[in-house]
């Protein structure tokens, strides 16, 4: 209950959008992905409603491990970052972040089969490692005085976390979330081909491997999307991360 | 009267290479009084600010010990940073929030207390400002006020106008003597200027080069507000920095 008086005047800072301009500028970007699958279908005889499900549910299936990946990535990072803690674990995580477990991906789709959840499960190991250590490098970079400033007003518990830890590592999570989700988008379509999902863009990229220009602009289309969430949501997070950190 | 604070045979060194210790303190004996200002000067790099977060608990890993008196409970203890340590992320109504979260307040309460020390400070413009937009004379303000509204019973201060302009130092100089009157808490503060020294304390330890010891404490007996350019003043300044050693 007290720390609504911290959060209401806080929240003044996240405003990502800055005019009506900004806002329709906004509304466009997430149209013409839209418009952009809608006239390809037509091009490429699909049914529309087919393209978009596919293309939901790979986004659902990326916005899944993401969910998982971010808590956990911060999670463990919040656990591992100083002190003895961080010497033991921080090799292993590393070493374990060069695993390919992508050599896995045939076997484990042979034994777990052909599943939403198989393709989740790979996807979490392409996303959580660049967010882990992104958490990592904001939570390393901490000031020594703001700690001790901690310590002196003995901030402990849920107000530690919501009012130190969170707003120090958020740059590097946004950050990570931007190079993961990029890993993870790249990691989509194969994870679904080879796991051999029946839904979802790799199933449509597999579909129509023999046309080259069906391909093209499908990946054109996945390039629209990406850059329309990129441009919506990460880049004016990462905009915001960083400003809030400066002095 | 039962002092506040006692530092006995208190000593660090630190290993700046591995099997090679430098020491920073060695045998520092002082005790501080309640309510009194108390202030440490020395050369550069002997220890003040060591000796400081030691007696603040902020630092351990020192031989002798520091005690404080009975009365002196978990969250009465204050510290106002040279390089202000305000959060970034928070705006200075929050910053100065900061400094109750951990006591059991309701909303109401903390809002009129952050109220009285914005007040206080001179802070009522930038309440919703964030510590960027901030001169460094304001960010001080902020890291004062945070550190004052816990009522502290000591107040440790590390070089608090070393980053401001002689003017803005000056002033807030100023209105650390009225809020020291009007509260008085006991306040060790870590300078290198004997003049703030002499304008500031009741007592003034002068400290060794490293590794730092106390070479006299002496007692400053000139009413206030002092006027920089009484003899009386001078007399004192001539002292202390005779017996600084670089």
């Amino acid at each position: 209950m007290r720390y609504n008086i911290l959060m209401a005047v806080r929240r003044n800072r996240a405003r990502i959008y800055h005019s009506w301009w900004h806002v329709i500028f906004a509304f466009l970007v997430i149209l013409v992905p839209f418009l952009f699958l809608f006239i390809f279908s037509e091009f490429a005889h699909i049914a529309a409603t087919t393209l978009f499900f596919n293309v939901l549910v790979s986004i659902a299936r990326l916005a899944v491990a993401y969910a998982v990946s971010v808590v956990a990535a911060w999670v463990l990072a919040i656990c591992f970052y100083q002190g003895k803690r961080a010497v033991i674990a921080l090799p292993i995580f590393d070493v374990l972040q060069s695993i390919p477990i992508y050599a896995a991906l045939p076997i484990a789709a042979l034994l777990m089969g052909p599943s939403t959840f198989t393709v989740i499960f790979f996807l979490i190991f392409a996303v959580i490692w660049p967010i882990f250590f992104s958490v990592i490098g904001s939570l390393k970079l901490i000031r020594n005085d703001w700690v001790e400033v901690t310590r002196v007003f003995r901030l402990r518990g849920w107000a530690y976390v919501k009012q130190f830890l969170w707003p120090v590592s958020t740059p590097g999570l946004i950050t990570g979330s931007i190079i993961g989700l990029g890993d993870g988008w790249e990691a989509l379509v194969t994870t679904e081909i080879i796991v051999g999902v029946k839904s979802g863009l790799g199933n449509f990229f597999q579909s129509f491997s023999t046309n080259p220009t069906v391909t093209a602009f499908g990946i054109l289309a996945l390039l629209l999307i990406i850059f329309s969430i990129n441009k919506l949501v990460w880049l004016p997070l990462l905009d915001w991360g960083h400003s809030a950190m400066e002095e | 009267m039962e002092p506040i604070i006692i530092v006995k045979n208190v000593g660090k060194a630190f290993a700046e290479k591995p099997g090679e210790k430098v020491e920073a303190l060695a045998n520092v004996n002082l005790e501080v009084a309640p309510s009194e200002f108390f202030v440490l000067v020395g050369p550069s790099g002997c220890g003040k600010s060591t000796l400081l977060r030691i007696m603040s608990g902020l630092d351990a890993g020192h031989s002798g010990h520091v005690a404080t008196s009975p009365s002196v409970k978990p969250g009465d203890v204050g510290f106002v940073f040279q390089n202000f340590a305000l959060f970034p992320w928070l705006t200075v109504y929050q910053n100065i929030a900061l400094g109750l979260l951990s006591q059991e307040l309701q909303d109401n309460e903390i809002r009129n207390r952050v109220g009285v020390e914005i007040q206080r400070f001179k802070l009522e413009k930038f309440a919703h400002a964030y510590p960027h937009e901030l001169s460094g004379g304001m960010k001080q303000r902020v890291g004062l006020a945070r550190a004052f509204i816990i009522n502290p019973k000591i107040m440790f201060m590390d070089e608090p106008f070393s980053e401001l302009d002689s003017f803005t130092a000056a002033e807030l100089r100023r209105e650390l003597i009225e809020i020291w009157k009007e509260r008085k808490p006991t306040i060790v503060l870590v300078t290198h200027i004997i003049e703030e020294a002499l304008e500031l304390a009741d007592r003034v330890a002068v400290l060794t080069p490293r590794p730092g010891t106390i070479e006299k404490i002496v007692r400053v007996n000139l009413a206030r507000p002092r006027g920089r350019r009484s003899p009386e003043f001078y007399a004192l300044e001539d002292e202390l920095s005779a017996l600084i050693r670089y």
